[in-house]
């Protein structure tokens, strides 16, 4: 995916929420289209199963609008957690600017959580891309709930490579416009670098 | 003179959160403990968010604690009332262990009673008696108050009451769903919490609007509804508070975008290379060559080469300017499909140079200038011989 397309004076930014399945991948993108003014948000997208997981992915455009002359666009997906969804997993990490690693605060789900990391990389690693090139953001969610993990022993576990982390309670709403927000100027910032030593440039699209 | 004390505002009723805890719980020793700490107690905030409520419950739980404790609860508007037309009320408020006195902040507007009211305190306070004062704004911003007065508000514990957090709303909203027996799914109750109203009445409103639509409709609200039903109940500027909850709520995405836009216009910013490529057009363009190759590097072109392709553009000017003076002193005109201007054209340029050279050497070089002075008559006819000479 072209980030910069200066023929076309657009910037388009893909950011995939990943993580264990019920971490509140769905729920934080559910929160932020519940906040996005009707002209700014497009329809969401859930493909979900009969019991409500998600099974191909949560789909979510945001329109930000003319900035710096380029129209710019949001595209948020989530990828299903379940461990047997990993084919999907792969293809909607395709082209993606960046990653918010949505891990379940529980004491209980630390292991599904570990796992989910490990595969988030080795996906990434199998489309040649190193975890230290793309912008990962931790979100460390549903603090709200009872018996979840100290933030020190999940940065440990999770967070070595040290990026930015959030506690958040996505249903509240808590800490989900940070972590977006983290993201998204991690790309950008990404995207300067690129723009420094090169240009990104799309001519034809 | 009446005081009405509401039995139904209690400490275990008022939905206590970080922005409001300090309030809460000095309120809590006054009642407990009156004339112990917190002499005075000096609650403010905005409105609607439980200072009557906090004054209202010390009443009640230092009633509950001690039944024979003479409370006496009174706006003050209504204490100056009576200080002036009861002869009585000034030596029953001094009788009261416990005085709480709502909506101070018009204190200022009454400079004859003051006096008074700060002899009532001034006994009370020297009996060792508890006062709680109200009011919705701090005392240093009380006005035209008396400098005794001024002290005396300010002596014992003045805190405040912030907005209600969105755990607090939710908190609040649950408490009154309990209260009235009422049903509303959980991501609804979350739904109202997050349109940051920060009024508690008017977050209790909002309950009741949504609650009263269940009930008329029959069926279970969902929360992507809440929006919708709030806004068509509500009708364009009923409730002005109402659209600045949801501008507030909105407030959250508004943050982002700035935050995103500012981020985007820094990825943006232009690098040096593209300044410098930018600045070498403008200047060869206010010459009034073309700069074409030099608008598709910017778009195109990279820092790496970035220098490099503006010297090879300016040497092509540099040449430019060269062929243009030789094919001035040549006196040739030059068709219309050629530009002197166009470093693009250098090589076409070049080759008609070359071609014009070629035609004007012959004669020339035998001439001292273009009036055609011959440079050395004597040598001329041998010169031009040897010339021709050399075209055979």
């Amino acid at each position: 995916m072209s980030l910069v397309n200066y023929a076309t004076r657009e910037i388009t930014c893909k950011i995939v929420y990943y993580g264990p399945g019920r971490s509140g991948k769905t729920t934080n993108l559910q929160y932020i289209h519940s906040r996005v003014p009707w002209d700014r948000k497009g329809e969401m997208v859930s493909l979900a199963t009969e019991a409500d997981r998600t099974l191909f992915f949560d789909f979510l455009p945001l329109e930000l609008g003319r900035i710096s002359g380029f129209t710019t666009r949001f595209q948020l997906y989530t990828v299903p957690g379940q461990v047997y969804y990993n084919a999907t997993r792969k293809l909607v990490l395709q082209g993606a600017d960046g990653v918010v690693f949505v891990a379940d605060s529980q004491r209980s789900q630390l292991e599904s959580d570990i796992e989910s990391f490990r595969n988030l990389q080795e996906n990434l690693l199998e489309r040649s891309i190193d975890i230290r090139d793309i912008p990962v953001v931790m979100q460390y969610n549903k603090r709200d709930l009872p018996n979840v993990l100290g933030m020190e022993r999940l940065e440990e576990e999770l967070n070595f490579r040290d990026v930015p982390s959030f506690a958040a309670s996505a249903l509240l709403g808590e800490g989900v416009f940070d972590t977006l927000r983290a993201a998204s100027e991690g790309v950008l910032r990404k995207l300067a670098r690129k723009l420094e030593t090169s240009a990104d440039v799309a001519a034809g699209g | 003179m009446k005081s009405s004390i509401d039995p139904g505002l209690t400490f275990s009723n008022f939905v206590v959160g970080s922005e409001n805890r300090l309030a809460w719980e000095a309120a809590r020793t006054a009642a407990e403990s009156p004339g112990s700490a917190y002499n005075p107690l000096f609650i403010y905030s905005d409105t609607g968010l439980g200072k009557t409520h906090l004054l209202v419950a010390i009443a009640n739980r230092a009633q509950e604690l001690q039944p024979d404790i003479r409370v006496v609860y009174m706006p003050l508007e209504q204490l100056i009332r009576d200080l002036a037309n009861d002869t009585e009320a000034e030596s029953l408020f001094q009788q009261a262990d416990i005085l709480l006195i709502d909506d101070l902040q018009f204190v200022g507007e009454h400079a004859q009673s003051q006096r008074v009211l700060f002899h009532v305190l001034d006994r009370l306070f020297t009996a060792g008696k508890q006062v709680a004062l109200a009011c919705d704004r701090p005392p240093l911003e009380l006005g035209e108050l008396d400098d005794r007065l001024l002290s005396r508000f300010s002596g014992g514990l003045v805190v405040d009451i912030g907005r209600p957090l969105l755990d607090t709303r939710r908190s609040i909203l649950e408490l009154r769903i309990a209260a009235i027996q009422a049903n509303l799914r959980p991501e609804v109750i979350d739904e109202i919490a997050r349109l940051a109203i920060e009024n508690v009445r008017q977050l209790k409103g909002a309950l009741n609007r949504v609650l009263v639509a269940q009930k008329s409709e029959g069926r279970e609200i969902q929360a992507d509804e809440v929006d919708r039903l709030l806004a068509d109940v509500v009708g364009d500027g009923d409730l002005p508070w109402l659209t600045e909850a949801r501008s507030r709520a909105a407030g959250e995405f508004e943050e982002f975008l700035t935050d995103v836009s500012s981020a985007v216009e820094e990825a943006l910013g232009t690098p040096k290379w593209r300044e410098d490529v930018a600045r070498a057009i403008l200047k060869w363009e206010a010459e009034g060559y073309s700069t074409s190759r030099l608008a598709e590097y910017l778009d195109q072109g990279s820092r790496e080469d970035a220098e490099r392709v503006i010297q090879a553009y300016e040497r092509d000017i540099s040449m430019l300017t060269t062929i243009t003076d030789e094919l001035n002193r040549l006196n040739v005109t030059l068709p219309r499909e050629l530009s002197l201007k166009d470093p693009d054209r250098l090589s076409d340029l070049r080759q008609f140079l070359e071609k014009a050279r070629r035609t004007n050497l012959a004669l020339d070089e035998f001439f001292l200038d273009e009036e055609k002075v011959v440079w050395d008559w004597p040598a001329f006819d041998d010169r031009l011989i040897e010339s021709w000479g050399d075209g055979y």
